[in-house]
């Protein structure tokens, strides 16, 4: 792991032009700490981690990479990034949990932009995979971790190849009930050197913490928060909805009025590639939602970025982008069943800001 | 995470937000971004483009691209850069040098008042530019001149790990 490094040597106060504008004089510049005042440069130290995993391929190439033993928490999300090299022409790479490598224990949903073969909606009972063409890598970010006691992983996956390849990827194994190794396996000796698996945990309090134990609820709600303009915060979220399934809405300042909302949605179940409803999570009975992103206010209204995973008979996989057009802050961020308390027990909803 | 650039636009509107010259982006480490545009009021729907390296030339670049405008379900192969803004946009998304190819894979978040409501406010992007080994500038550029708007913001950071 490279050392952090301070880009920059002079630290300005806000508002400070210290570069030209590329075009007129209105660009500001400000880099965090290098200079004499480092107490001026707290408000840039983001989250802090602890590494669950960080392995690397050296010695030459491989068929294998792992993790090696992990234990990662139930409720807990843990943000990784993955990158493999391909030593050939094209390629998958396939994800495994717990070293299990059969295909039926796996669901999984992808989104993809190939121009071979156009969008790919969505693949049920297989293993997580990405193909890649020769000598080019890829790279795989995202959250993984255990909810509902089934291992997950969801991400976004760039992909560097003649087909200008890019997916929305996500997957869970069914038949685990513990997160114990992530590892990938490609053709015999095709996986290079620096080959890569990072996963950390966020140790961080975040601004927001809630989480759901003993009875199911009906709303999971930060209370009263206040995310100012130009700060920007990551969250992620995991949903165990109770016996009876049911929709559960994400609402910005509790708003629950549809027409409020804009929104663009992307997803791998059933052909559609759009919606314009409030967002609403909808998984199986008994399953589970997983969703990470990013919250804000900019101009004035209210945003969140959504990448989700929900865990339902044909599985679905989806990235929403909302806006709230009637407020002017963000002053709560929640959870809330149509119908009453149907937010399980290992329920979580975490908001961290970034810096 | 350690905040390691952070550009924010003030005093009126420009064309383009720049880093400046960044060096030392190293290699297998994970950078986090976040954009953010806000058109000036003149101009509604205008696109912005991504630079890497204040390389304009399209054919630099290999890009994926999906959104959710209706009836689209991904955009015609564009060997150039960004082009995912509206009136307001959020990007956020991680950075990397990986075999010295500078790529980038982002989550875009857009806002817009064009019926039907909610059209164009989702993508998915993905670049990576072939040309380059090595990140030495980000670059955001409008397709109209002056038209990023006072409070849009480009930032950087060290990425998701440990001390």
């Amino acid at each position: 792991m490279a050392k952090k490094k301070k880009l920059v040597t002079q630290f300005v106060p806000d508002g400070v032009p210290i570069i030209p504008a590329v075009n007129g004089s209105s660009v500001f510049y400000r880099a965090s700490g290098g200079g004499d005042d480092e107490s001026s440069s707290s408000s840039s130290e983001g989250p802090s981690t602890k590494t669950i995993a960080d392995v690397t391929q050296s010695g030459g190439a491989t068929t294998t990479l792992t993790t090696g033993t992990i234990s990662l928490t139930e409720g807990t999300p843990y943000f990784f990034s993955i990158c493999r090299y391909n030593g050939n022409t094209q390629n998958s790479a396939n994800f495994y949990m717990n070293g299990d490598t059969t295909t039926s224990n796996y669901s999984y949903a992808g989104i993809q932009r190939n121009s071979a073969t156009g969008f790919q909606g969505f693949e049920a009972d297989s293993q997580v995979l990405i193909r890649t063409t020769a000598n080019n890598p890829f790279t795989y970010q995202g959250i993984c971790g255990l909810q509902n006691s089934i291992p997950y992983i969801v991400g976004n996956a760039s992909l560097q190849d003649s087909n200008n390849r890019g997916r929305l990827v996500g997957g869970y194994n069914k038949s685990e009930s513990t997160f114990t190794e992530l590892q990938y396996t490609s053709g015999a000796n095709m996986t290079l050197n620096d080959s890569y698996i990072k996963i950390w945990e966020i140790l961080d309090t975040p601004v927001v913490d809630l989480s759901v134990s003993g009875s199911s609820v009906t709303t999971l709600s930060s209370g009263a928060i206040n995310l100012t303009e130009g700060t920007s915060h990551i969250f992620a979220l995991g949903i165990t909805p109770d016996s009876s399934g049911g929709n559960i809405r994400m609402l910005i300042n509790g708003d629950s009025t549809t027409g409020n909302y804009r929104r663009g949605t992307m997803r791998s179940y059933g052909g559609a590639n759009n919606g314009y409803n409030v967002p609403t999570f909808t998984p199986d009975a008994d399953k589970f939602v997983v969703a990470y992103g990013n919250l804000g206010l900019l101009d004035s209204i209210p945003y969140i970025n959504i990448t989700y995973i929900q865990y339902t008979t044909n599985g679905r996989l989806k990235n929403s982008a909302i806006w709230h057009t009637s407020e002017s802050s963000f002053t709560e961020l929640s959870l809330v069943s149509e119908t009453a308390a149907q937010i399980a027990s290992g329920s979580y909803l975490k908001v961290w800001e970034v810096g | 995470m350690e905040l390691l650039h952070e550009v924010i636009v003030s005093g009126g509107a420009v064309t383009s937000i720049t880093t400046g010259t960044i060096t030392g982006l190293s290699e297998g480490v994970v950078y986090k971004f976040e954009v953010g545009i806000k058109t000036a009021s003149t101009t509604p729907n205008m696109s912005c483009d991504w630079f890497i390296n204040g390389d304009s030339v399209e054919t630099s670049y290999n890009r994926a691209y999906l959104n959710s405008k209706a009836g689209t379900a991904y955009d015609s192969d564009k060997t150039q850069a960004g082009n995912v803004y509206q009136e307001m946009g959020v990007m956020t998304g991680f950075i990397t040098v990986e075999d010295s190819y500078p790529m980038v894979n982002f989550l875009a978040n857009q806002y817009t008042t064009t019926t039907p409501t909610g059209k164009d406010c989702g993508a998915l992007v993905w670049v990576t530019n072939t040309n380059h080994s090595g990140i030495t500038e980000f670059e955001i550029t409008g397709s109209v001149a002056s038209q990023i708007g006072n409070g849009s913001y480009l930032r950087i950071w060290e990425g998701i790990q440990s001390d």
